[in-house]
């Protein structure tokens, strides 16, 4: 079957890009004509091995200009050229991973093709933006609207979208075994940037370190607050290590005891979810809804207040101290995250096919 | 990998009988189904209009449609529908009316469901849709919690959700049990899924909408004559309702039947007798005849369901008392307006008093006073200015200047016979009851008879029309109802006068001037309502005069207005100060308004004063030379309102403002690239005016004592931008009631309809003087966007910012001023869980403002500077000339 599956771009390296390719890859290989569709470049190019499984377009061949007439013009030539591929063979199904994908693929004359929409943010992050109205005015009438998690759909679900399903992004690989790592290591694994508060984890880490001498905190990443990080709050902190993001994540976490989420906004973490997924025991703070369908607060991981160091550093200690508390944390996580397995959301996919064709 | 088989898996069954007019979008709905394996039985009942035509034209766009019509019209809706079963071929069958339509996803919401719970029912919820005003509203949203049930024991209330369209049905299970529509029976939905539910192995219950139901209120509201074929329907009613106790008998299902019971005595039994109220006494009588031996033959003790005054009304149905019906039901019809005396036992509680209290019989032990009870409506705790009087219209006459108004009042608390004095006003009111002192002249003279005895009669008459306060006039086509205001021992209560009999009196009061005359005419809840129009032959003539003549001179007027303004503008200012006000409503002005304008003439009587009423929407009401001339020589603009963008203040002109004036949200004259003025012609900055500090204008006890609130709960003022109210009453006082005591002024001063039972503890003060000292009684302000948030910012009082809308109005609709998010004085709230909890840890603090909301408050008030009262308004504006 044809499947478009549409970004805002698809060559930044963002989580939504990265699902986009996991899901075109699993798609592709299970024999599907899958071609990826980004509206406009973008300009890190970060190369996905797209293989022989799935093609990638992208519309416009540079940037929308800020000036409004222009960028009219670039509309029409970015709805002309992705109705040309609508048209370009018989009818299968288009997937919109973005929002502002989705608001072009609404200029287009549609004869056969559902629709499914993705939302990647939680329903905070929608409401407190434009997204929500924006949302209202082109996912309400879709074929499906599919939110990451059941509390974001429900609440979307509450806002008149009749259409909702959840659907999570897959992983993008799937440790054979649990990691058995006793390392004494804290492992912080994200952008170095304040929404995902770093700080926070450094101002526990001045709490927790006296009494943890063994233990160390590894700060993997890199971004905007680095230099500060380092330089400042970071500097005068015993056993900080501070390394360059990674491109083996999964490597990280194996050697890893505890991971630790700080992050004071956060959509569907998928560092998050990778962790759990080599059985590694987590911190998380309590900041959207993708972290509470993933963290089952006691029993799959720890749950922190949102931006509260103090009951951070408290949560860590309960895990730093008790390596059984580990274990049996870390194997209730891997065993929770089973269904994030790419082969098992692609199942999910592939039934909701079914649904929508209907 | 599609899932179609050949067969469709849904059959939708469409029915339709002469209704071409609206079965496209019916159609259409259906046609647009995310599900497309689906087939489209159109039953036409022998329709005589072009709907054979509109299916055509449909089937040759889409192939799924059938099309079947009847030889015969059925009558009904059953027969059709029952064809429509027989035709169909798919697994799953659901229901639609041609007047209707689908929600895009409502059949593949529900196949979804039926399909992952192997259910052999589902249902999801009904949109009401007023045709009208196309607001909408989910109907009985509460029973459709989503759920798997086995059986309908695990939700017996669901038997509620009474209609056939908004569910599926497993075709194979109808035709194996024999579920059909019965037919030659009236509302034959409510034994078909009453049957429906009993049967199904599984019940699957979704939470989307899945159907939106057209209703057209004023067909069903309208009229007497449309209400003939009242009698029939409750013998229809009844029928089916026989029917169902019959089946629910025989299946020996008896929990089910107590249900159904309780839902026909709440429910059903409240619409029938409603309609009393309507008919005339003949068909009412009829109708009670229907009904008071059925409802005599169910278990009565079930009637503890009943809300208590709907119980009054079924005690006096059953001793057959249809005026003691009437009574009852007119209390709840009206919101708790007491027609009845009332009998304050000791001990216990309150009893409603009627002939029957004594010596009526009892229905199955039940006795009189376990009927009449109405304690539960807490009406004794009602203090003087909440009480409901019925002020009750017996005669209304008026001709060639001479009046009469004659009515009667039941004194069902006994308050006029106890007090040492009482003082009866007519009045004229608007909808902003006190602010237009308009009285009848001669009106103050009235007399009232017996104040101990039960009924006090009462009696107008004058000749003379009506009089207003200068300039603040009426013009045509506003409206207003007739009221009593009623002073006793200093504390005022003002409640319209009403109408019991459905052919109201209609007649025409003249006005000081020929221009305008009052038509009076019954409104809702009975009370007599008037319009403001030319309605003497004399003032018709003026009025057709002068409308040729603005009609035609329309373009020579705007020039001379042009000419006025411009030359106006150059010379210099007159002596003479404008009263700008409206917020929608003319002739509206605050009372801090109406204070400054009595400060100026004990001050400066040569100073002129001219009042202006803009609408919000309209900016100028009326295009007169005069008008423009005076604005344009005003020396002062006393601005009771937010300007409208469409005015222009000369640059001379100092302008003051007062507390109403100082908007939060964007009006588009502080923003440059709203302004539509020419920018030759803008004046530099647009700095706020100086604005009367209303809040802390009078003192909070005295105004708690002067409106009458209660001194052991907290004050809440809630005052929305708006009319409408959108705190779930119920929810809110339910959770806070005994700790709150909620206040609502509505933004433009319309009334906010408060539940009967809620009355205790929430309280209308809508209109605008009553808003005022609102204001400084209240502790805590819950508001969206009003500009009483500046007021209560200065007082350093709490303020929580509650608007569900708030995202889509601040990045959409229209903006703020100061970014309350960032810089507001009180948090922001977006649902009732939010504001609950707020409200909450403001109790739990003492009311006393947290940081940052304290710093923030002081600085979103000092963006304007305040002013203390009257007098130093008058030295403001007067020290500035």
């Amino acid at each position: 079957m044809r499947i478009l599956i549409m970004a805002n771009n698809v060559q930044e390296l963002g989580g939504a890009q990265r699902v986009v390719h996991l899901l075109a890859q699993g798609l592709g290989s299970r024999g599907h004509d899958v071609v990826i569709i980004g509206v406009v470049p973008h300009e890190a190019r970060h190369s996905y091995e797209s293989g022989p499984t799935y093609r990638t377009v992208t519309l416009l061949d540079d940037p929308y200009p800020k000036d409004a007439s222009e960028r009219l013009a670039h509309e029409g030539v970015a709805t002309v050229r992705l109705q040309r591929l609508l048209d370009d063979g018989p009818p299968g199904i288009v997937i919109t991973a973005q929002l502002w994908a989705m608001e072009h693929l609404a200029r287009c004359r549609l004869d056969g093709w559902p629709v499914i929409g993705q939302y990647h943010s939680s329903f905070e992050a929608a409401r407190a933006g434009r997204d929500l109205t924006r949302a209202k005015a082109v996912y309400r009438d879709v074929d499906a609207f599919a939110l990451l998690c059941d509390e974001d759909a429900s609440s979307f679900r509450a806002e008149g979208f009749n259409n909702v399903v959840t659907m999570p992004n897959p992983l993008a690989y799937w440790p054979v075994e649990a990691s058995d790592s006793n390392d004494p290591v804290v492992t912080y694994l994200g952008r170095f940037s304040a929404e995902k508060g770093p700080r926070f984890l450094l101002e526990a880490w001045r709490l927790l370190a006296p009494d943890h001498p063994q233990w160390r905190l590894d700060m993997v990443g890199s971004g905007p607050l680095e230099q500060e990080l380092r330089g400042g709050l970071g500097a005068g902190l015993p056993r900080v290590t501070f390394r360059p993001s990674t491109t083996d994540p999964m490597g990280v976490l194996m050697g890893t005891g505890i991971l630790a989420l700080p992050s004071l906004t956060e959509g569907f973490p998928l560092a998050l979810a990778e962790a759990m997924a080599c059985g590694v025991a987590c911190v998380a703070s309590d900041c959207s809804s993708g972290v509470r369908a993933l963290v089952d607060d006691g029993r799959t991981g720890l749950i922190a207040r949102r931006g509260d160091a103090a009951h951070l550093a408290e949560q860590l200690a309960r895990l730093m101290e008790s390596p059984d508390l580990r274990k049996r944390l870390g194997l209730a996580a891997r065993e929770s995250v089973e269904g994030l397995q790419s082969a098992t959301v692609i199942d999910r996919w592939e039934a909701l096919f079914v649904d929508v064709l209907r | 990998m599609s899932g179609v088989s050949g067969f469709p898996d849904v059959s939708i069954v469409l029915i339709t009988f002469n209704d071409a007019a609206r079965l496209p979008r019916a159609l259409a709905s259906l046609s647009s189904q995310t599900l497309r394996n689906l087939e489209i039985i159109v039953v036409d009942d022998a329709s005589s209009d072009g709907t054979a035509g509109v299916v055509q034209s449909a089937m040759s766009s889409d192939p799924r449609i059938r099309y079947v019509r009847l030889d015969v019209n059925s009558g009904g809706c059953s027969g059709p529908r029952n064809r429509g079963i027989r035709e169909a071929s798919g697994t799953w069958v659901m229901f639609c009316d041609s007047d209707d339509e689908y929600e895009r996803h409502a059949a593949k919401n529900l196949l979804l469901a039926v399909e992952g719970s192997d259910a052999d029912l589902g249902c999801g919820v009904v949109e009401r849709v007023e045709v009208k005003s196309g607001a909408t509203k989910r109907w009985r949203a509460d029973l459709h919690e989503p759920g798997v049930l086995e059986s309908i024991d695990e939700r017996p209330d669901l038997i509620a959700d009474t209609v056939s369209v908004n569910k599926i049905y497993r075709r194979e299970w109808l035709n194996g049990r024999g579920i059909e529509f019965p037919e030659g029976v009236l509302y034959e939905d409510q034994l078909f899924t009453l049957k429906a539910f009993v049967e199904a192995r599984r019940i699957c219950v979704i939470p989307e909408t899945v159907y939106r139901w057209y209703v057209d209120r004023l067909g069903s509201d309208l009229s007497i004559t449309q209400r003939r074929h009242e009698v029939r329907n409750v013998r229809g009613r009844i029928e089916v309702n026989r029917l169902i106790d019959e089946y629910l008998a025989a299946r020996g299902l008896t929990e089910l039947a107590r249900t159904k019971t309780r839902k026909f005595l709440s429910h059903d039994l409240y619409l029938y007798l409603s309609t009393l109220l309507e008919l005339d006494d003949a068909d009412a009588m009829a109708v009670a005849a229907e009904l008071a031996p059925y409802v005599a033959a169910l278990d009565l003790a079930e009637a503890q369901c009943q809300r208590p005054a709907l119980r009054v009304a079924t005690y006096h149905l059953l001793v057959g008392d249809l005026d003691g019906v009437r009574r009852a039901m007119r209390f709840i019809r009206w919101s708790s307006v007491v027609d009845a005396p009332l009998v304050i036992a000791d001990g216990s509680g309150v009893l409603w008093g009627c002939a029957h209290l004594a010596a009526g019989p009892s229905f199955q032990g039940l006795g009189p006073e376990w009927w009449l009870d109405v304690s539960a409506l807490g009406l004794d705790r009602a203090t003087i200015s909440q009480r409901r009087w019925c002020h009750r219209l017996t005669s209304l006459a008026a001709a060639g200047g001479t009046w009469s108004v004659e009515g009667n009042t039941v004194d069902a608390f006994g308050d006029l016979g106890r007090a040492t004095s009482v003082e009866f006003v007519l009045m004229l009111a608007t909808r902003v009851m006190a602010s237009m002192p308009l009285t009848m002249s001669g009106s103050d003279r009235g007399s009232h008879g017996d104040l101990s005895a039960e009924t006090c009669e009462w009696r107008w008459r004058g000749n003379g029309g009506w009089s207003a306060v200068p300039d603040a006039g009426l013009r045509p086509g506003d409206r207003g109802f007739l009221a009593i205001r009623i002073v006793i021992d200093g504390v005022a209560n003002v409640m319209p006068v009403r109408i019991h009999d459905w052919a109201a009196p209609s007649c025409v009061l003249s006005g000081p001037s020929a221009a305008i005359d009052l038509q009076t005419y019954p409104g809702e809840h009975g009370v007599l309502r008037w319009r403001a129009g030319r309605y003497s032959r004399t003032a018709r003539m003026l009025g057709r005069l002068s409308r040729w003549q603005s009609g035609l001179a329309a373009p020579i007027s705007r020039v001379c207005r042009a000419v006025a303004r411009r030359v106006g503008e150059r010379l210099p200012t007159a002596p003479l100060v404008v009263f700008i006000g409206g917020g929608g409503q003319p002739g509206e002005f605050s009372g801090q308004a109406h204070a400054v304008s009595a400060a100026l003439l004990r001050r400066r009587p040569d100073v002129g004063q001219a009042w202006e009423a803009v609408r919000a929407d309209a900016g100028e009401t009326s295009a007169s030379v005069r008008r423009s001339w005076r604005l344009a020589r005003a020396r002062w603009w006393v601005l009771d309102t937010a300007l409208p963008v469409t005015m222009r203040r000369p640059a001379h002109a100092r302008s003051l403002a007062t507390a109403e004036a100082v908007p939060v949200v964007r009006t588009g004259s502080e923003d440059p690239d709203w302004d539509i003025t020419p920018p030759a012609r803008r004046r530099g900055g647009s700095s706020l005016p100086r604005r009367w500090d209303s809040a802390g204008a009078m003192n909070p006890e005295a105004a708690r004592r002067q409106l009458d609130l209660p001194s052991s709960r907290v004050n809440v003022l809630y005052a929305p931008l708006g009319d409408e109210c959108l705190i779930d009453l119920p929810a809110f006082v339910e959770r806070l009631g005994d700790r709150v005591h909620l206040l609502i002024a509505s933004g433009s001063g319309g009334a906010v309809d408060i539940p009967s039972v809620l009355r205790s503890s929430v309280r209308d003060v809508s209109a605008s003087a009553a808003r005022e000292i609102a204001y400084a009684a209240s502790e805590v302000l819950v508001t969206d966007f009003s500009p009483v948030m500046t007021d209560f910012a200065s007082a350093g009082r709490p303020v929580v910012v509650f608007s569900p809308d708030f995202d889509r109005f601040v990045t959409r609709t229209r903006g703020t001023v100061v970014d309350l998010i960032e810089a507001g004085p009180g948090p922001v709230t977006r649902s009732m869980a939010e504001l609950d909890a707020e409200l909450t840890a403001l109790l739990g603090r003492g009311l006393r403002v947290a940081e940052p909301y304290l710093g923030r408050s002081r600085r979103f008030a000092e963006r304007v500077t305040p002013i203390a009262s009257a007098d130093a308004f008058v030295d403001e504006m007067l020290g500035g000339a």
